[in-house]
């Protein structure tokens, strides 16, 4: 019986530390978790004109090319800044500039004015200007910053939160491509920006953003898609520091986060090297993010409801469904439409979180044994006092020991 | 030693329970509705419209019939166009015009010709499919006309401010047709010298 319990004790604690009903099904899994509600998905409209300044001429009429341009984003302070990818946001030929270059080179194939496109956008990249209704404006730029909110169950909850977004700083697409936007909100849910660049390759990474092609193929969703993958190596690219890594990142995923299996943000998805068709593409590191941030007096960090929405997912994995339910209960109680906090409370309640803690259910079940085994050693010494008082009492009054039965000392 | 075991494991994991059992942060309210504008639309912007992208470029005659008065005395009839008509549309508004091409008809049984060359430019605007030539700015352009006597006179064109002359005109990108009541017709190809990106 006693190595029984001793066993069973051990064994509580030892699988107390493991339980397997909700960890993970994979570290990224986890990773998403942290991370997902983060994400955000950052269109921009554009409007503008094409001037080739060679010439002369304007390209658009009256009305200007009109164009949307979508991309991915990542919160990274609760007050409402967000990174993305600074070609997602830059009016230049890299960025809305392009697609609007793209709008005058389809116009200009129609009026045979182009034999080849791509030179001609080469061309038109080089020596045009995209402008917006004075000569020498840039183009017009208005940016939404779309989160994924509540359950979308009804009009009063779409399950977007949509907001206006303007561009506090901008790494150009050559400098770094990374840019810092700035929405009117509070509480957001942020991300921590890992404070290097150096991760080896074969680091297991996520990339977090919206697909444009999934949206395409799809009803229209504001869910982001998750694409694991490795770095596959550092790079650089005029001193910047790049990852280049294995995951998947097509179209619209641009400014997206790279993330590593603890939900930090290792860098910024930003581009596929041209003609690319395999998983093959490019990060920016999270320092150049980094640097942006500082110069502008941001620290970027998950705040206090990001600490209660990692405490409750820790509580959450490892089993402490009452745990976690409190956690994220903090979390709904100040962002009442925070999707994660929302879905992973629902499944804790699943679990039982009304029930007492595995770690309260180890303490009770060792308590006991602690009580019992107690109870029944001094029973056993109780009885062992009482057999002692009935043996004869040797001289200088110490008791003979016991070696037998009390028969057995009578000469 | 069971108890005792018993005891430290209890003891062990009540230290965890209260290290983990640490309450969530204190968080602020959440933000009222009106704390979170949305996008507001923008009146879009527009700017002044330019002259016909379709127009601007180069392009070459490829077929014309021209109506010419020969003699002062005979009515305008239709010549037949060989040789090479260039013009080149700018965005500024004006065109340059390159001429080396003979007009040739039969008045009376006789041949008669009109043999053309040198350079112009003009001022033009579109207003839907009517093109109007403002004014001839510079030419160096010279007409001889001959018959069945030959050579019989030469003509050295000058600049008129005032030129106004209104065609009807349609481009669909690669072609031009030109067109006016008096029935002058011109087909032209777009080339690749002027206005061509790629």
């Amino acid at each position: 019986m006693r190595p029984f319990a001793l066993l069973l004790c051990g064994g509580l604690v030892l699988f107390g530390a493991t339980p397997a009903a909700a960890a993970p099904s994979s570290p990224e899994e986890r990773a998403a978790a942290i991370a997902r509600p983060a994400v955000v998905f950052v269109e921009v409209d554009w409007q503008g004109w094409v001037r080739d300044p060679r010439t002369g001429e304007v390209f658009g009429g009256a009305e200007g090319y009109r164009t949307t341009t979508s991309c991915s984003g990542v919160v990274v302070h609760e007050d409402g800044r967000v990174l993305t990818a600074g070609h997602c946001v830059d009016p230049g030929p890299f960025g809305g500039g392009g697609a609007l270059i793209d709008l005058a080179i389809a116009e200009l194939t129609e009026l045979g004015r182009v034999r080849d496109p791509e030179k001609a956008a080469a061309q038109l990249a080089e020596h045009a200007v995209v402008e917006g209704e004075k000569t020498g404006s840039g183009p017009l730029r208005d940016i939404r910053v779309t989160r994924v909110v509540g359950d979308g169950d009804s009009s009063d909850n779409p399950g977007t939160d949509v907001a206006p977004a303007t561009v506090t700083e901008l790494m150009e697409p050559e400098a770094g491509d990374v840019a810092l936007l700035k929405v009117p909100r509070t509480g957001l849910p942020a991300l921590t920006l890992a404070d290097e660049d150096d991760r080896p390759a074969g680091t297991p990474i996520l990339a977090i953003g919206f697909p444009a092609s999934v949206g395409r193929a799809t009803d229209p969703s504001t869910e982001p898609t998750n694409k694991n993958g490795q770095i596959s190596a550092r790079r650089s690219l005029d001193g910047k520091p790049y990852y280049e890594i294995s995951a998947a990142a097509s179209q619209g995923m641009s400014g997206g986060p790279l993330v590593d299996m603890d939900g930090r943000v290792l860098g910024l998805v930003t581009a596929a090297p041209a003609g690319e068709t395999q998983s093959f593409n490019l990060a920016t590191a999270s320092t150049s993010a980094l640097e942006l941030l500082r110069g502008n007096g941001i620290t970027p960090g998950p705040g206090a409801i990001d600490r209660n929405f990692n405490a409750g997912l820790t509580h959450y994995f490892d089993g402490d469904y009452a745990e976690a339910v409190e956690f994220f209960d903090a979390v709904l109680a100040a962002t009442p439409d925070h999707r994660q906090a929302q879905e992973y409370r629902a499944r804790a309640e699943e679990h039982g979180s009304g029930g007492p803690g595995l770690l309260v259910i180890l303490i009770v079940v060792c308590g006991g044994i602690a009580v019992l085994s107690g109870a029944a050693a001094t029973i056993l010494l109780a009885r062992r006092r009482r057999a002692d008082r009935d043996l004869p009492t040797p001289p200088m009054g110490i008791p003979m020991p016991v070696t037998g039965t009390p028969e057995d000392t009578t000469p | 030693v069971l108890s005792v075991v018993a005891l430290l494991t209890t003891a062990a994991l009540t230290v965890v329970a209260v290290s983990e059992g640490a309450s969530p942060e204190r968080t602020g309210t959440p933000a009222a509705q009106r704390d979170r504008p949305s996008p507001a639309d923008r009146p879009p912007a527009t700017r002044a419209e330019g002259p016909s992208h379709c127009l601007i470029g180069s392009w070459q005659v490829t077929s014309e019939v021209a109506i010419l008065q020969f003699y002062t005395d005979s009515q305008p009839q239709p010549f037949a166009v060989s040789g090479t008509r260039t013009y080149e549309f700018h965005p500024d508004g004006t065109l340059t015009n390159d001429n080396s091409y003979s007009l040739t008809a039969t008045h009376q049984g006789n041949q008669i010709r009109v043999d053309v060359s040198g350079t112009r430019t003009m001022t033009w605007s579109l207003s839907g499919d009517k093109i109007t030539y403002g004014a001839l700015t510079s030419t160096n352009q010279v007409f001889r006309y001959y018959d069945q006597r030959g050579l019989i006179e030469t003509q050295t064109e000058k600049t008129n401010p005032r030129l106004g002359e209104v065609d009807t005109i349609r481009c669909t990108g690669a072609r031009v047709e030109e067109s006016n009541a008096e029935g002058y017709r011109s087909t032209w190809a777009r080339t690749a010298s002027y206005g061509v990106y790629g």
